[in-house]
This record gives C-alpha cells, structure tokens and sequence, in this order.
C-alpha cells in the first residue's frame, strides 16, 4: 500500500511536467527510475523505463492533440515490479494502461472548465489573484485525479497481473517479448514519417551505416549528427540576423519581470483546457508584467488580462516569444491609447503562434527530444541508472536557453524579433541542421535498438546455416531496417499507431510460435 | 491533384507542417484566404513555418479556386488550408471534391463545442449541413493518425 501511494506521488511528480515547460519529466525513462526507486531496485527501474521510453518514442504531443500519454509507462513499470511479472508484462500493460490513463485526461478536461470560466470572468474583473488561484487549483484537480486513479491501478493491476500473468504458458510470454522487440520500430517509422526529407534522407543511412557497420553507439552517432549539423552553419554562408535592442528603446520593463515573466511560463500547461488551450496559462504568465504596464488603471489592466486570457497554443519551449512580443506590444499600445488598435496585439499573437510551433514542435518533440531519448535509453537499457539524468539535460540545456533569450529578446525586438527570424532563412537552415542529427540518431537506432534476429537453422545435407549470420552477411541488421520500413509504409497507409503495437505483439508470438522468431 | 482540404483557424502549425505534409507526401501547401493574402506580416509568419522541401502559396479565395481546378487533373499532391466555413462553401459550390478535414475551429461567440478542437456556430452548422447534402463527407481529424469524427454523426444527435 505505501509503496502504491508513493508511485501515485511520483504520477504527480510526471504531471508536473506542465508546471516545468514541458521539461519531459514524464516520460518513461524518467519515471521508470524513480519506481525502481520506490521498490528498492533502480537498475530494474532503469532498464523498464528505458525499454518503454523506446516504446512510446513515437508518441508525441503535437498541437494539443494528445496521443496516448506516457505517463502510463510509471504505472506499468510498478505493476511488474510490484507483481514480479517483469519486464515483458511491463512491456506490455504498457499499451494498455496508455489507453486508460487518456481517458483519465479526458475526464479533467471536462472538470477543469469550471476553473477556466473562472479564470475567464476573474480576468474580465481584473482580479489578478482570483485568476492566480484558478490557474493553481486547476492543477490541483489534475494531480488529486492522477493520484487517486494511480493508486487504485498499481494496487488492483498487481494482484490481476500476479495472476495473470503469471498462469500464462512460456512460449506465449516469449512471443509478447518477441513483440515488444519490434514496438521501437514503430516509435522510429512514426519520427522518420515526421523528419524525413529528401534533402537530408542520406544522413539516415549514415547513422544506420555507422551502428550496424562500425558498432558506434548512440552517444558517438548523435555527437557526429551535432559535429554536422554545426559545419551546416559553419561552412555554408549562412548569416546570422542581428538580434540586439535597437539602441534608442525606453522599456517599462525591466529584465526583473520579463524574467518572472519567464519562471511563470513554465507553468503554461499547468490549467490547460480544451477551450482556451494554453491561453490560460499564458495570461498567468503575463500578469506581474501587465501590472506594472497598467499600474493603477484597474480597468485597463483588465481589458489587458482578458485580451491576454484567450485561446492560445503553441510549441511550450517557444511561447515565451509569443509573450515577449505581446508585452512589447502592450507596452506601446498603454503609450499610445488613442492610435493604435489593441485588436492588433491579439493578431499578431494569433498569426504568430501556429508558424512558431510549426518549427518549434519539430525541433523539440521531434528531434531533440529523440536524440536525448536515443542517448539515454542506450545507456538505460544496459542498466546504467544516469539515463534519466543525461535525457533531462540532454533536452532542457537548449529549451531552458531558448525559453530565456526567446523571452527577453522578443520583448527588446517587439513584432521586429518576426522579421529578424525571417532573414536569411534561418529557421529554414535550423530545421535542416536539427534534422541531420535527428535523422543520424534514429539511423543509428534502427540498427542498434531493434533487436529482432531468428533462430532459424536451414539444413541442406550436411550443411546447416544460420539464417541470421546469412542475413548479416548480406547487410548487418537487414531485418530491423525492413522492420522499421514495413511500419513507416503501413503509417503512411493511414493505419493507426495502436493497431500496430497490437498487430506487432500478435505478430511476435505468431513467428515465435513457428520458430522464426 | 487535392489530397487534402483543411479548415483550420491556425492555418500552418505544428499538425499540419509535422504530420499531414508527412503522412499524405505533400508538395504544395495552399493558404487560401483573402485576409492572408494582402497581410504582409501574415505572410511572414506563416512563411517561418514552412516544412523543408514543401512548397507554400498563400492566394484569395477566387484565385485559390482556379488553382484547385488545374491542379484537379495532376499528380502533384496538393493540400489546401482555409480558416472558416463560408471560404468552404465558396470552393465546394465551384469545385466537386469529396471530403472536407476539420482540424481546430477556436470557440467565438456563440459557438458550441463539438469537438475537444472545434467549435461551430449555427452559421457554421448551416454550412455543414448544406455540403453534407451535396455529398461532403465532413470529418474531423487533428492529426492524421487520428480515427474520423463524423460531423454527420454529431449533428444529428
């Protein structure tokens, strides 16, 4: 029981995530150590986040569409642990629990509305701290849901799988291991079918090239993508804009609230909602910074809170940009009442916000968060209990660095920062420099990550022969790029991510079963 | 020829740049609006979001239209952005094409939502249940992977 209600603290510690800017404390790798943790075996934590982390690579959280949530993957790694089921049923009550714990959300997202109306007429009275309060409580309500909900899963899931899977024949628990095997391979085909690009589609066989041929590991692979991806800019005659203030602004704010401006951002996601979006969040963040903009005109500041109190989404990590630029926007339209057309600051953000995550959620959910994966599960799998560590700063050093320049920046800059981005197409060579080192990661992984060979021993006469040494003769780790092919041709054909994980276990025992596998 | 028809009110974003242009291998992508088209600063910004290797036109209603027709007979794989319904009924009145992807309709006023990502007001509603007498399949659909929600399905429960 108390180890079920510390795993239900630590489903809290996930869902932080949206207090910390999408900082990925959620997902698996991470969440998988702190069970290990919990049950007093880390390694073991370790290697099941990491082998689930790779499982669910591809899922990702684009536009506030949400896929299955990761989160599951804690809960999974404690049901084995906790039942003695191990890896396998891990594995597999992963795809599962997915399924559940996203309907879960669905469920706060109808409760949350009521905190949202709040928030909405505590903006429209200008009551600052009521609005506060809401943004918080509606966190409140989610983390009291996921407890609740992960207690009862660890403690009714382990006494179902203990029986279970426990009662399940041998050749059938192999065949779902057999599977599982394949699952990265999906998480790879559905990155691949979101980076892939003609340009640079010879980068992924370079990575594949440089695991399966010369053995590199992940971490040596993603250091070359990265020494590439730097020469891009470095010997291409690539022009960097000038981004400093021009010389004759006269902010009213100063770098103290643009960086409290910055600490509240992270907390965006914290109230999100399926009417406004983030646009809660992001009036949180602006508060302090509007106050000081309006000072005492208690209606101005609330027509400012509820201009700022509307729909908004955008890549997490970029949307203190956004903020910048309409703090600068604020701030000129407070100097000028009688000219300008406050409707412009909610145009500009409006027209801003989709192109920035249209960029942003490619380079962070689709690359950089792979590569930091990529590195840390090769090193989790193995059982080396710093995977968590070297994937949350493998992709927090960048974001924390673009959320800061982004927000002091966009505000000295104002709408200017829009078309300092457009100049000399560097978001255009940016995206290209980020998806060499993610295409050369997930090259490498398709090699190193797939782990599907057979058994299979064909005799002719005297002669017996391997089949996997034949195949690997012919191209090391043929197989597992098929595999990764296969998934990104049956993706493109419209078949659903889960049917796959499904199709791809029942295939595992299927080809266990006849003994190719 | 048109792969894809979208409305969606935040044009060019992290859905459509990451996961449509992919799964449907799409060379073109068509804004077509008649607010974009004279908004410079628009243009800009949905300019930052274009996805490498695919190209991006931003062109009015009556021209966008035009360029639907002559790309109708091709190979080329065209996907077609719009921000709201009566741009809809505009094209699907000129044009015979199949089906129309809903993809985020932000609440206005008097609006109701019918989806996590849309809502309609009963303009809209008129407008959908005009196409879907002409035969319009309606659906919505965030990101590719996603299973169709009829708008038929919704309307009439």
């Amino acid at each position: 029981m108390l180890q079920s209600i510390l795993v239900g603290l630590i489903s809290v510690i996930g869902l932080c995530d949206y207090l910390t800017g999408t900082s990925m404390i959620q997902r698996p790798v991470v969440l998988g150590a702190l069970v290990g943790l919990v049950y007093g075996d880390l390694p073991t934590g370790v290697i099941m986040g990491s082998s689930i982390e790779l499982i669910f690579m591809g899922q990702m959280s684009i536009g506030g569409a949400v896929p299955v949530v990761t989160l599951a993957g804690c809960v999974a790694v404690a049901i084995a642990m906790q039942s003695g089921a191990g890896l396998e049923a891990a594995l597999a009550l992963a795809v599962p629990f997915g399924v559940l714990y996203s309907m879960l959300d669905n469920l706060h997202y109808i409760l949350v509305q009521v905190f949202v109306s709040g928030m909405d007429k505590a903006a429209k009275e200008g009551d600052y701290k009521k609005y506060e309060r809401y943004h918080w409580c509606a966190f409140g309500l989610w983390s009291l849901l996921y407890f609740v909900s992960t207690v009862i899963c660890v403690n009714l899931g382990s006494t179902l799988v203990e029986n279970f899977f426990n009662s399940l024949p041998a050749w059938l628990m192999d065949g779902i291991s057999a599977g599982t095997k394949l699952l990265p391979a999906l998480g790879f085909a559905i990155l691949l079918n979101s980076i892939w690009n003609k340009k640079i589609a010879a980068f992924f066989f370079i990575g594949f090239v440089l695991a399966a041929y010369l053995g590199l590991d992940t971490i040596a692979i993603a250091i070359l993508g990265a020494s590439v991806a730097v020469l891009y800019f470095t010997l291409g005659s690539t022009e960097l804009p000038d981004f400093s203030a021009p010389a004759d602004s006269k902010p009213m704010l100063t770098k103290k609230e643009i960086n409290n401006m910055f600490w509240r951002a992270f907390t965006l996601e914290a109230s999100y909602n399926y009417e406004k979006f983030q646009g809660t969040g992001f009036g949180y963040a602006l508060i302090p910074a509007l106050r000081k903009i309006y000072g005492d005109d208690k209606e101005a500041l609330a027509e400012a809170m509820s201009r700022n109190c509307v729909m908004f989404q955008t890549t997490p990590q970029c949307a203190p940009i956004n903020m910048g630029i309409t703090l600068a926007m604020e701030e000129e339209y407070s100097r000028n009442r009688d000219t300008m057309d406050p409707a412009s600051i909610g145009a500009v953000r409006s027209a801003f916000m989709g192109p920035l995550a249209g960029i942003g959620d490619s380079i962070f959910w689709g690359i950089l968060r792979t590569v930091a994966a990529g590195v840390a599960c090769s090193l989790g799998v193995q059982g080396n209990v710093a995977a968590p560590l070297v994937f949350l700063i493998i992709f927090n050093v960048p974001a924390v660095f673009t959320r800061y320049y982004g927000a002091h920046k966009s505000y000295e800059l104002g709408m200017n920062f829009v078309s300092k981005l457009s100049q000399y197409n560097l978001l255009e060579n940016l995206s290209i420099a980020a998806g060499i080192v993610g295409l050369m990661v997930i090259g490498g992984m398709t090699s190193s990550m797939v782990w599907v060979s057979t058994p299979l021993v064909i005799t002719a006469g005297d002669m017996a022969i391997s089949v996997q040494e034949f195949l690997d003769s012919l191209l090391p780790s043929m197989v597992p790029l098929l595999t990764v092919y296969i998934m990104s041709k049956l993706l493109k054909k419209n078949i659903k991510p889960v049917v796959l994980m499904i199709s791809a276990l029942v295939v595992g025992v299927l080809l266990t079963y006849i003994g190719v596998l | 020829m048109i792969s894809v028809i979208r409305i969606d009110d935040r044009l060019l974003h992290g859905q459509v740049a990451l996961l449509w242009t992919q799964t449907y291998s799409i060379h073109t992508v068509v804004i077509v609006n008649d607010k974009v088209v004279n908004d410079e600063f628009l243009k800009m910004t949905l300019g930052l979001a274009k996805p490498i290797g695919v190209e991006l036109k931003i062109i009015s209603v009556a021209d966008g239209i035009a360029y639907m027709r002559e790309q109708m007979e091709t190979t080329r794989r065209v996907m077609v952005i719009i921000n709201n319904l009566l741009d809809a009924k505009r094209i699907f009145d000129e044009l015979d094409l199949p089906s129309l992807n809903f993809g985020n309709l932000r609440e206005r006023a008097d609006s109701a939502r019918y989806a996590p990502a849309i809502s309609l007001t009963s303009e809209d509603i008129e407008i959908c249940k005009y196409l879907l007498d002409k035969g319009v399949e309606l659906e919505i659909r965030r990101t590719p992977d996603e299973s169709k929600t009829l708008i038929k399905k919704l309307l009439n429960k």
